[in-house]
């Protein structure tokens, strides 16, 4: 399973929707669940899964799953 | 990727058990998800919660936590960390920043009105400036301000209240800090407030894998954790949530080969087991659970005489066959040892906490009783004596009765004997020298009595459950509070009965009575219940009035009411209500020696 993919389901369950709702191309703004809040749920989850560490200005701009798969690239552990 | 296998097997096998009824392997793979990996958090919780309302698994507890920072991601975790042990918590939250104010007044907060457990979730930062030369000062006086608000709270609401503590990291430990100062101050005040605690964040931080706080994250997002220090913070939290939902163990049971010690002793033989350092903390782990109020049994797949040999005299070993109430040694299922046990000692399955090494049993007993506490398997076996002190579901021993648990078994089993070598049951009851000595509700036993009303569940005609504050209210509001203590020649049973007892003029009410299932069997009950009639009539009663609520477990007091002169008035589908004229109800047993023996305990 390909980075966005694993990210595209933790995003998922921290939303409340099935796998199948979020797509590759998710991002904030296409997703009414995806506030703030929870996107403090898909950060945590992302950090755990990956083993990374997000700063405040990751979190900021991570607002989408290929967004969020960059970072995790760039971070080295990437998947 | 084996991870993904592992994840999505997981997930498929949770949703397949839910969907099917079968609690334990839905449990067996969410515990997995859960231990194995962390990022499953979020789904762990929703299928707690589905798993809940297709099959009444575990039971519900309403949590409205009054927080000063961003508290929802920590909301699945939670939910998590107790929901795993049998208890799921229904969480709300207040506003941002509303504590005081919340606490003070009745009307600013309706979910906190009607909570069972309320949280309030700071953090130091919150209130004070660590670098400020005054912060110790401010440290304190907070801690005042807030359990006076918490005191206000207390008059208007029976709800279990913690706290967080705000000692987070090893400098915090400093007497001299604004940390200490304010959790010291906070415990002093709590320790006169009935119902509450601190959460000790600072020790379940300790244990986490690498820093548990973010500051940088906490000023940006007013969310102060890592996924480390969320986990932490359930787990810490959890403590309290699983005790308080009723998921208490009673009993711990242990296996042998490769938990108490090292080696497998049909293979390598007595001078194969050795007792290694991690292994040694473990067994002084169990005599410290044994403190704090549990009992000790052993289920192990070895044979009997020899396993109890090398326990016995195994130089290396701290714990030997007399702490342990009893034993299952021999070569049939653990599940077979475990249900044994449970009906041996007289306390539901459900609180049992088992300790085994090999995967194989865990899942075994997982599948076929769901109701068994398993506990993970630490990553190694040096992780094993924490695990199981930090256990949830593990008593914390805070009543002096707890501690000397250990000693009442050892008087039931001399009991026993005597009473198998007796001619009849009425010489055995006799021989007892019973005595029913009476207490009255005093800050030393409220909180057995309490325990009582929580923990009782066979004898127990409305099974009504209150904690310390809600037995208090009920004093204070005019009602009548007996307890009862059982004493033969064996020794003191403790505190093991208790009514309460609401009085309007010549009629009175029986909201509760119940009797600990140790002293089942010896019309103690009747005692009980002459003492109270005599007391009642002293005020002028001649009517008693009383209702049978039936629960699963109890059966055994069903016809108590009848059998004690009681009439039936009418029954519906909550139960059945009874009364009885004064006169009607008999007198004390003739094996409860007499007038002389019902007295005011020493």
């Amino acid at each position: 399973m390909s980075v966005e993919a694993t990210i595209a389901e933790l995003v998922a369950d921290a939303l409340g929707l099935e796998p199948s709702e979020v797509g590759l191309d998710a991002t904030s703004e296409s997703l009414a669940e995806w506030d703030s809040l929870r996107h403090l749920d898909v950060v945590l989850a992302v950090e755990q899964r990956f083993g990374i560490a997000l700063t405040p200005e990751d979190i900021a701009r991570g607002r989408s799953v290929r967004l969020l798969a960059a970072l995790v690239r760039d971070r080295g552990r990437g998947g | 990727m084996s991870t993904e296998v592992s994840v999505r097997a997981l997930r498929d096998a949770a949703k397949d058990a839910t969907a099917r009824g079968h609690v334990g392997a839905a449990l067996e793979a969410l515990g997995a998800l859960h231990d194995r990996h962390p990022e499953q958090t979020n789904f762990v919780a929703r299928a707690l919660r589905a798993l809940a309302d297709a099959s009444g698994f575990g039971s519900s507890l309403l949590l409205h936590v009054l927080r000063t920072g961003t508290f929802e991601p920590l909301v699945p975790h939670v939910v998590v960390a107790a929901g795993i042990h049998g208890v799921i918590p229904s969480v709300t939250l207040g506003d941002f920043s509303v504590v005081d104010v919340a606490l003070r007044s009745p009307d600013a907060d309706a979910a906190l009105e009607g909570a069972a457990v309320v949280l309030v979730a700071t953090r130091l930062a919150d209130f004070v400036d660590r670098a400020d030369p005054e912060s110790v000062q401010k440290a304190r006086s907070r801690a005042v301000e807030l359990a006076t608000s918490l005191r206000v709270f207390r008059r208007r609401s029976t709800a279990t209240v913690l706290v967080t503590g705000v000692r987070e990291r090893a400098g915090d430990d400093d007497p001299g800090s604004a940390a200490s100062a304010f959790d010291d101050a906070l415990a002093a005040e709590l320790a006169t407030i009935p119902s509450t605690a601190l959460v000790d964040l600072a020790t379940s931080f300790e244990a986490a894998r690498g820093s548990p706080i973010d500051e940088a994250r906490a000023k940006e997002t007013g969310f102060a954790y890592t996924p480390e220090g969320a986990r932490r913070f359930a787990s810490a939290l959890a403590r309290h949530l699983v005790p308080v939902g009723g998921r208490r163990a009673k009993v711990v049971v242990s296996d042998l080969d490769g938990t108490l010690w090292h080696g497998v002793l049909g293979e390598d033989g007595a001078d194969g087991i050795v007792v290694t350092a991690a292994h040694r903390a473990y067994q002084l782990a169990l005599r410290e659970a044994a403190a704090r109020g549990a009992m000790l049994a052993i289920a192990s797949k070895n044979d009997a005489s020899h396993a109890l040999d090398v326990l016995g005299t195994h130089p290396q070993c701290v714990v030997r066959p007399p702490d342990f109430a009893t034993t299952r040694i021999g070569w049939g299922s653990k599940a077979t040892a475990l249900r044994e046990i449970a009906a041996e000692l007289h306390v539901g399955v459900d609180t049992l906490l088992f300790v085994d090494d090999h995967p194989l049993e865990r899942a075994e007993v997982k599948r076929a009783l769901p109701g068994v506490h398993v506990l993970s398997w630490p990553d190694s076996v040096e992780g094993l004596a924490e695990a199981l002190l930090m256990h949830p579901a593990l008593p914390s021993g805070r009543t002096a009765e707890d501690a000397g648990r250990a000693d009442l078994v050892r008087a039931d089993v001399a009991r026993s004997r005597a009473e198998a070598e007796s001619e009849s049951p009425e010489t055995f009851l006799a021989s007892l020298d019973l005595r029913l000595l009476r207490e009255e509700l005093d800050a030393s036993n409220l909180g057995r009595a309490a325990q009582l009303t929580q923990k009782t569940n066979q004898f127990n005609l409305t099974t009504r459950r209150r904690n310390e504050a809600a037995l208090e209210a009920f004093a204070e509001g005019g009602g009548l509070v007996r307890l009862y203590r059982v004493v033969d020649r064996f020794g003191d049973h403790g505190l093991v009965g208790l009514a309460l007892v609401t009085v309007d003029g010549e009629v009175a009410e029986l909201d509760t009575f119940l009797m600990s299932c140790r002293v089942l069997g010896r019309s103690a009950e009747t005692a009980m219940l002459a003492d109270l009639v005599e007391r009642l009539r002293a005020v002028g009663v001649t009517r008693l009035r009383a209702s049978y609520v039936p629960t699963e477990r109890n059966g055994p007091c069903r016809m108590m009411l009848p059998l004690h002169g009681f009439r039936l008035l009418d029954e519906d589908d909550r139960g059945t209500w009874y009364e009885a004229s004064l006169e009607d109800v008999p007198e004390a047993p003739p094996w409860f020696a007499g007038r002389d023996a019902l007295g005011k305990s020493p």
